[in-house]
């Protein structure tokens, strides 16, 4: 099956934690780049993150893929 | 809550890896089969895949072609699934063997009895030449995170069997562990203990099943928890 690599590019402005889909990243401050692989077709991205008191913000994202 | 809008302040998502690659944030128009093997495949899922791989190497009826639809599953049986688009208009898709069911809750077991109206769902189908629709992928969209980040101090760990917490509501919460259950950092491994806290990563809907951790983040013993700000 194909795939293909794109990237998560964003900004935290303290040290969080990231879900995308089943990955899990500890972020420090500052700006971050996480590659995500995309399968052929639709896919769901489930972004996630929180800070260390237990605030959460989420977002989900539909992409399609096309080799 | 001002903290959290600021710790995040920008997704985006930028450029591909590959030049000559296509990704399109939907609603659009692409689609692509999934290759079964062989010895799975019914004659009509075969039929189903050499139809999609003319229309892919160009090789077919020019008037088959690829098609992305978004809407909310009002209707759907063994045979057929009906999305209502946002402009209030009806698609019908055929389904099927080899149609292709994404439900991010339930991983790669979903099938299309796990399909219900009211869900709002993504559909990729082949377009044949007198405009019939062959649904190749269904993907649910889910309303909420499958995962969810939930902090707490630790007030019990058993390493590699279960670990709890006192979330800030004051209750308790028990995970289970497993032997993929991440722990990150690796370099803060040693501070994995009663008293400190940490962000479990488990399942979003408890209903669904035992809260198992995918992975426990553990907190400077340095971070304290800063006052609500009004």
């Amino acid at each position: 099956m194909d795939s293909a690599e794109i990237f998560v590019v964003g900004d935290v402005s303290i040290e969080a934690v990231l879900t995308i889909n089943e990955e899990i990243y500890l972020l420090s401050a500052g700006q971050f780049t996480l590659p995500v692989t995309l399968e052929e077709g639709p896919n769901a991205l489930e972004i996630v993150a929180s800070d260390f008191e237990g605030n959460e913000v989420y977002l989900i994202l539909t992409m399609t893929y096309q080799p | 809550m001002k903290k959290i809008f600021a710790l995040l302040t920008l997704f985006t998502i930028v450029g591909l890896f590959f030049a000559t690659t296509q990704v399109l944030a939907s609603p659009l128009e692409t689609v692509t089969a999934k290759k079964t093997p062989a010895h799975t495949r019914t004659p009509g899922a075969m039929a189903t895949e050499r139809a999609i791989q003319r229309a892919t190497e160009g090789r077919g009826n020019p008037h088959e072609k690829r098609v992305n639809y978004k809407g909310t599953i009002s209707s759907m049986n063994a045979a057929s699934l009906t999305l209502t688009l946002e402009d209030g208009s009806f698609v019908t898709f055929g389904l099927t063997a080899d149609t292709r069911i994404k439900i991010p809750t339930l991983g790669r077991s979903a099938i299309v009895a796990d399909l219900y109206p009211g869900a709002k769902a993504s559909v990729h189908a082949l377009q044949d030449e007198v405009g019939a629709l062959t649904a190749l992928m269904v993907l649910v969209i889910p309303g909420k995170p499958t995962l969810a980040h939930r902090v707490g101090v630790v007030t019990d760990y058993q390493p590699g069997v279960s670990l709890t917490i006192q979330a800030k509501d004051g209750n308790l919460y028990t995970f289970l562990l497993t032997g993929e259950t991440k722990i990150l950092p690796a370099d803060r491994a040693d501070q994995l203990v009663v008293g400190a806290r940490v962000t479990i990563i488990a399942p979003r809907d408890v209903a669904r099943g035992t809260l198992t951790a995918s992975g426990i983040v553990i907190h400077p013993a340095s971070q304290t928890a800063v006052p609500p700000t009004s």
